[in-house]
């Protein structure tokens, strides 16, 4: 048995590239470097050679025998490699099918809008007050300067109750005094009421419950100036930096003088379309200052200080924020329309 | 309130373009609700000339009229009108044309005679003439004219909706001419003189003069007038009245022009003297609209001294009432107190314009203009009028004062307009100031206060104009309770376990029950509810989520799984009670999906680990047992009790009978009712153990148990046995066979200090054997 030459390197080379299983690889390697393998049979015969040729002789045998044991391992990676493929194929998923999406729910739309609120007006300093929905009619008239017979309780159709001077509350605005005679008459008042109010209506734009937000700020040298800014930052950061607002004289029985807001309109830009009744503008929130029959009623002297008060629907900006036409829908409850609104709405808060 | 553009041009020297009134009437708080151009289907309409007439072949009523257009065209129409002869002007209406009442025409076959068109009448065009079946022109017009020349061309119309303070004094033309002219600085035409009173006696007497102020009533004969004139015709029309009758066109139209409504009687049915008095108890009348009107003395009426003749301000009475026959009339003239007026008209239901506007409050110096300003325009009908007897009853009240306080109107809003300014701004609305005090005009009864007059600056200078700033109270961040805080954290939880939250109008009926809820509190009535099945609010939530189950399940195959959190209402003696409940339910079936989910027998299971999961992340202070008094409608082997802390009922889950399920098109339906939510302030540490850094050694037990040892007791023997270094509990592994129920628990030990040995364990699991075999419990054989 001489040296390795250059046919018997092409024949192992030959037979590695013939296996087809890691099996015959290991077959290959028995015959040159197992036990009884040509190269270490070679290794063998050494001994018997003599010092000088015998160490010249192994460096070339051991090298010959690290080329092979290479060679041998990589083409058994290969193979493995490629029998793991063919095993892992096997297992293949149509990976085109929709993925199991965490079971997660949604927040009610209403829910939603009125977090996005209450966070606006919180970070602007207002706390958060709460009063009953079954209310008693100084609360939710008297105390507001509607009196009976006042023209104004026909404003709002009220639903009464079989307990004697209550009603449904037709508006948040009796969380105005109940937050004034909370306050006791320190200064400054500075809250918001969000809450269900009830008005006997049902059509598309007018449900017989809705759901409302109440503003008051009562202090020395309170101004309807005031009342603007505070408002006009609002809808900049409820409805972006391009909003336009402007401000009509309008009417209250606990507010004077009484103004409304209004905003761009989202449909069409503020050029006019359908939604708008073709003005470019929509209204959002009534508010004024506090009439001082209130401020009274609350524990206050109008005297000495002044306070404003708005109050807007949350369905109605609601409806602004997604675009709806017709409240009806959030109260139906059909899923497939609640699960409508996950998508995201450029609002992280939403 | 309709308003048109020609009619306001009346009151104003010189008239704004529409755009302008638009944006004067946004300022000043009156909303244009729609703007429309009318008469335009009159362009359609064109003056033609008779030139023949013939009898119809086939009818004896109907006759053949030939007419020549502009364009010398002829046309041959037939008519069944009697005028309409060879030489008359007529307004015809081509096919094509509109009228009002939508037709449009066409050629028409009349008895084998085809008929393109329509020769008009007065009445076809919305307007009233007496002189026969077609209206013959007899103006200056020339043939081909269109009949739009003849009214004057189109009008705009503005619908305006006035808040219920300017509905005070804006409810006419002349209110919004006023406010027009003060924003815009325009210059009024000045109203006609007022009415000479003769102050007759005998004629009128005022017994209530609280009630009635100021009582004008003249007498008059009026003859000769047929047909109001047409300008007024055109206006009457263009705002939607119907035109009628000089006498009755006329009070219309000071009604709308002056916001004054009058009355007129006629003389012959009246026995004089009029009275102004309370009704008495029991009086009865009959009302123009033929109604039974039942008085009371809270009404006022005009009576003669028969009995009453008319509702003080709200409707007459058919007795003294108007008809073709009427020559002499009695006009009345009045200011009432607005207060009185307005109950009237609540308590009778009669919102007649009338009643509206002195409902309102109108102004008394009005009073004699607008009684002038009638004869003026029925002698320019052509009527005769002559003057008979009249009288004036009551003064006119004087102007109300109040102080005027520029400094105060300058801080409430926030301006530093000075002194003159804010006279100046309000002398424009007819407010004279006058040193410290300022004169209210007598139309304004709004105008009380400091506010008022705040209002009027703001208006007339305008909102756009008053700077913009902040409080400046100092802006410390704002809070939500805790208790919010918490029901907001409880909604995204279950949001965060896969439920939607919807939701639901509480208002509910029994005749909606399905499930009958266990300890329901009496329920608060709606005493006007809008349908009967909304006659009350609820007393629980659970059957308001089931509704909406069965909502979704009737309209399509998919899993629901919703929740909500909102008040229940509990009447108590003299007040109510609006405690939260949680309801939340699951649909359990099985649906079409890929890849399957857990199996339906035991999905409960998801409801309950949610419940488990929201219960250990908020604190709740629940447990669940499966004995105790559950309701009816749940399955008895699939529910547990819901405990507080004090072991006090406070709800129930698991599985609705499916029986009951099936009401809601579900074959299983698991549900979760709670009341009493709310933070439990215990003892339980939030301190979270620091992890161990020995390794943990890992035993799995088999059990075979009686049916009776629930999971939940082997749980506790396992944990009462307190073995030193348990760490955890599983449940890995429950099957039932012939021998009996089979249960794997999977046991973690690990310590704190040591690594444990195969022996430590050992030792621990014995123990524990011997305890589980003296409770009969026994390890499963291989
Ligand atoms: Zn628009």
């Amino acid at each position: 048995m001489g040296l390795l030459d250059s046919n018997e390197w092409k024949d192992l080379c030959d037979k590695l590239a013939a296996a087809s299983t890691s099996l015959q690889v290991q077959e290959v390697r028995a015959e040159w470097i197992g036990r009884r393998g040509r190269i270490t049979l070679a290794l063998k015969d050494l001994s018997d050679m003599a010092p000088e040729k015998r160490r010249q002789k192994g460096q070339i045998l051991n090298a010959a025998r690290e080329q092979a044991t290479r060679l041998i391992d990589e083409r058994l990676e290969q193979l493995r490699q490629h029998e793991e493929d063919v095993q892992l194929l096997s297992e293949r998923l149509d990976m085109t099918i929709a993925g199991v999406e965490p079971k997660v729910g949604l927040l009610h739309p209403l829910t939603r809008v009125r977090r996005l609120l209450e966070d606006l007006f919180l970070r602007m300093g207002f706390s958060l007050a709460h009063g009953p929905e079954i209310e008693t009619t100084w609360y939710n008239f008297e105390a507001l300067n509607i009196p009976e017979n006042h023209p104004a309780r026909d404003m709002q159709d009220s639903f009464f109750v079989d307990l004697p001077g209550m009603v449904l509350r037709t508006h948040t605005s009796p969380v105005q005094i109940r937050g004034m005679e909370a306050a006791k008459g320190l200064v400054p008042v500075k809250i918001i009421a969000p809450g269900r109010v009830y008005r006997r209506d049902d059509d598309a734009t007018h449900a017989p419950m809705f759901h409302q937000i109440e503003g008051l700020v009562v202090d020395r040298g309170i101004t309807l100036g005031d009342l603007k800014g505070t408002l006009m930052a609002m809808a900049t950061e409820l409805l972006g930096e391009s909003i336009g607002t402007r401000f009509r004289p309008s009417y209250f029985p606990f507010t004077e003088p009484s103004v409304e807001m209004d905003v761009t309109c989202a449909a069409c830009g503020g050029t006019g379309c359908r939604t708008c009744k073709g003005t470019g503008w929509v209204e959002i929130l009534g508010s004024g200052l506090v009439h001082p029959v209130v401020l009274q009623n609350g524990g206050y002297d109008p005297q000495e200080v002044s306070g404003f008060a708005f109050g807007l629907g949350i369905e109605r900006l609601a409806m602004r924020i997604f675009g709806l036409d017709d409240l009806r829908p959030l109260y139906q409850n059909d899923l497939e329309y609640l699960m409508a609104f996950d998508r995201y709405t450029g609002r992280p808060m939403l | 309130m309709k308003l048109s553009h020609r009619w306001l041009a009346r009151h104003l020297k010189e008239m704004p373009e529409p755009e302008q009134v638009a944006s004067g009437l946004l300022q000043m708080g009156i909303e244009v609700a729609s703007v429309e151009t009318w008469g335009e289907i009159y362009r359609e309409i064109e003056l033609v000339e008779v030139v023949e007439r013939n009898p119809h072949p086939h009818a004896d009523l109907l006759s053949l009229v030939t007419v020549r257009r502009a364009s010398n065209e002829l046309v041959t129409l037939v008519t069944g009108a009697d005028n309409g002869y060879i030489g008359d002007q007529l307004w015809y209406a081509p096919p094509g044309a509109h009228l009002l009442d939508g037709r449009v025409l066409e050629t028409v076959i009349m008895r084998g005679i085809p008929s393109p068109g329509m020769l008009l009448s007065a009445a076809e065009l919305g307007f009233q003439d007496t002189t026969g079946d077609l209206w013959i022109y007899h103006g200056e017009l020339s043939l081909g004219s269109r009949f739009i020349d003849e009214v004057g061309g189109t009008d705009t119309v503005y619908e305006l909706e006035l808040t219920p303070n300017l509905a005070v004094f804006d409810q006419s033309v002349l209110g919004i001419a006023r406010e027009l002219a003060a924003v815009l600085a325009l210059e009024l035409t000045p109203l006609n003189p007022p009415f000479e009173y003769l102050q007759d006696p005998g004629v009128a007497e005022v017994k209530d003069p609280l009630a009635c102020p100021v009582y004008g009533l003249s007498g008059f004969e009026v003859a000769g007038a047929q047909d109001s004139p047409l300008w007024m015709q055109v206006l009457l029309v263009a705002i939607g009245l119907r035109v009628i009758h000089p006498v009755v066109d006329v009070t219309n139209f000071i009604l709308w022009d002056l916001g004054h409504p009058m009355h007129a009687f006629d003389q012959q049915q009246v026995v004089p003297p009029i009275e102004v008095r309370k009704a008495s108890e029991g009086e009865v009348m009959i009302l123009l609209d033929g109604s039974e009107c039942q008085l009371s003395p809270a009404d006022l009426v005009i009576a003669d001294q028969i009995g009453p003749i008319a509702l003080a301000g709200i409707m007459g009475g058919q007795r003294a009432a108007i008809s073709a026959e009427t020559r002499h009339v009695w006009l009345e003239s009045a200011y009432f107190n607005a207060q009185g007026i307005f109950l009237s008209m609540r308590t009778h239901r009669l919102t007649t314009d009338a009643a509206i506007h002195f409902g309102k409050g109108t102004d008394p110096e009005i009073v004699p203009v607008a009684a002038q300003a009638t004869v003026d325009i029925l002698r320019s009908c052509g009527a005769v009028v002559i003057n008979g007897s009249s009288t004036m009853k009551g003064q006119m009240p004087i102007h109300r004062r109040i102080r005027f306080q520029p400094e105060r109107i300058r801080s409430l809003l926030g301006v530093d307009w000075t002194n003159q300014v804010l006279s100046q701004a309000l002398h424009r609305l007819r407010f004279e100031v006058d040193g410290d005090w300022i004169t209210i005009p007598s139309n304004r009864h709004d105008v009380t206060t400091t506010e008022d007059l705040c209002e009027e600056v703001a208006r007339i200078i305008g909102l756009d104009m008053i700077p913009v700033t902040v409080p400046n109270s100092p802006n410390v961040p704002g809070s939500r309770n805790e208790e919010v805080e918490f029901q907001e954290r409880l909604r995204d939880l279950w949001v965060e376990s896969g439920y939607c939250e919807v939701v639901t109008r509480p208002f509910w009926s029994p005749s909606r029950d399905v499930v009958m809820m266990p300890d329901i509190p009496t329920p608060v009535r709606i005493s006007n509810p809008l349908r009967a099945e909304e006659e009350m609010l609820r007393t629980s939530l659970l059957p308001h989520i089931l509704e909406v189950v069965g909502y979704n399940r009737s309209r399509r195959d998919q899993p629901v799984a919703v929740f909500e959190l909102a008040p229940i209402y509990a009447r108590k003696p003299d007040h109510a009670e609006e405690p939260m409940q949680l309801a939340v339910a699951k649909v359990l079936d099985d649906y079409p999906q890929y890849p399957k989910g857990l199996q339906e027998s035991m999905a409960i299971y998801q409801l309950k680990g949610a419940l488990e999961w929201v219960n250990r992340r908020l604190n709740l202070g629940i447990s669940m047992v499966p004995q105790g008094e559950l309701p009816a409608f749940m399955h008895p082997g699939r529910s547990a009790s819901l405990l507080d802390t004090e072991n006090r009922v406070v709800g129930f889950l698991g599985e609705l009978r499916p029986r009951v399920a099936s009401r809601y098109h579900a074959k299983r339906i698991g549900v979760l009712s709670l009341s009493q939510i709310h933070h439990t302030k215990s003892a339980i540490s939030g301190v979270v153990p620091s992890p161990s850094r020995y390794p943990e050694i890992v035993r799995d037990l088999s059990l075979v148990v009686s049916e009776e040892i629930t999971v939940g007791t082997l749980n506790r023997i396992v944990l009462d046995t307190k073995l030193a270094d348990l760490k955890s509990l599983r449940l890995i592994d429950v099957f039932s066979g012939p021998w009996g129920r089979s249960v794997t628990l999977r046991m973690v030990f690990q310590s704190n200090i040591r690594t444990l040995t195969d022996n430590d364990v050992d030792i621990q699991m014995a123990h524990l054997i011997e305890v589980l075999r003296r409770h009969g419990i026994m390890m499963r054989e291989r």
